[in-house]
């Protein structure tokens, strides 16, 4: 696993322009030509990026919701989020 | 509920003979269905029977069915201009079909599915007036809701609000402030249509209506007066649009997110 390069202090926000839509099976972004079906976790990370939580808040919702470490949470959300940034579906500013 | 005085509607139409033998359903759509009309408005009439309309003053409007088209009738009570039309219950089946989950299912292009009045035609079936054949139009009713119809109309709706979202960040990378805040504005537009129509207040081909429309439901996140603010552009800054049109286009992506397609 590769370390995360995003901070709990940084703050992430959806990109606009990808096509975003509400399936019978949850959540899916359309990527290029491809769709990206979010799991239920990776849908609650992504709703929660609205460019106002940092890393760290976003981490703290998953962690309350699913009830796990901080800790944890924060090293999932954190992973999850580069991955969406390396496509440019989130964007990330630091604090 | 509105109360509907059937005697007093259908009276005009059977004076001039208007109604024909082995109709079965007529009704009230448009404005005057909903109550939302005013002194100047039309009235339309839509009446379904199995053979099509014959007179010697008909008016045609070609329809993508067959036959090709409807026939209407024109007349005034007054200064109240009325407009009947003439639909074939085939052309119903016909409409029907075109929105069945088998297509959707397809991948048919929800923005051709139907033709702007052959949408409207499907739409006004929900918030009519039944004049006449309450059976045909509660069977219609259910045929409604059990087809995918929502989910086209939806589909279609989010679709031209993304379209309009490319342009607007487009025209925003390049500078082009005024034509990106248009973008915005029908972004604004066409995705508010798609959250109404994921609840079923159908009628996105009358934007004129849409507040009306947004009023007849209730939306958890976005509140009319939130809504209309930004209709109304009452946060846009002229010499600064971009945080306007951004939070028009967030706005877009949010509903996105909560509206169901399928």
């Amino acid at each position: 696993m590769t370390a995360a390069s995003v901070g709990p202090s940084d703050v992430p926000r959806r990109s606009l322009g990808f096509r975003v839509r509400r399936v019978e099976s949850g959540l899916v972004i359309g990527f290029k030509d491809q769709a990206l079906e979010l799991s239920d976790s990776a849908e609650l990370i992504y709703r929660c990026m609205d460019g106002r939580r940092t890393v760290a808040d976003v981490a703290a919702v998953v962690a309350a919701e699913y009830g796990i470490e901080e800790a944890q949470a924060l090293a999932d959300v954190a992973e999850f989020i580069d991955e969406l940034a390396a496509h440019g579906i989130v964007t990330i500013q630091g604090v | 509920m509105q109360h509907v005085d059937t005697a007093t509607w259908l009276q005009p139409l059977r004076e001039r003979g208007l109604v024909p033998e082995g109709c079965l359903a007529a009704f009230v759509v448009g404005s005057a269905a909903r109550g939302w009309h005013n002194e100047r408005s039309d009235f339309d009439i839509y009446i379904v029977s199995s053979d099509e309309w014959e007179s010697t003053g008909y008016g045609t409007i070609a329809m993508p069915l067959n036959p090709p088209r409807v026939r209407t009738e024109m007349f005034y009570t007054g200064d109240r201009k009325w407009e009947v039309t003439y639909w074939l219950k085939e052309q119903f089946e016909q409409m029907f079909a075109k929105v069945s989950w088998g297509e959707y299912n397809r991948g048919v292009v929800s923005a051709r599915v139907l033709a702007p009045r052959e949408e409207l035609a499907l739409s006004r079936l929900q918030n009519c007036l039944v004049l006449l054949g309450q059976e045909w139009i509660d069977a219609s009713r259910r045929r409604l809701s059990e087809s995918a119809f929502r989910s086209f109309v939806v589909a279609r709706s989010l679709g031209a609000a993304d379209d309009c979202v490319e342009d607007a960040l487009g025209q925003m990378d390049a500078g082009n402030l005024e034509s990106a805040t248009l973008s915005a504005r029908a972004a604004l537009g066409f995705a508010v249509d798609a959250l109404l129509e994921g609840q079923g207040e159908y009628g996105s081909q009358l934007p004129k209506w849409r507040p009306n429309r947004f009023r007849a439901v209730s939306s958890e996140f976005l509140s009319f007066e939130d809504y209309w603010a930004l209709e109304t552009m009452r946060g846009y800054d002229p010499d600064d649009p971009r945080p306007w049109i951004n939070d028009v286009l967030t706005i877009c992506q949010e509903i996105a997110m909560r509206v169901e397609t399928s």
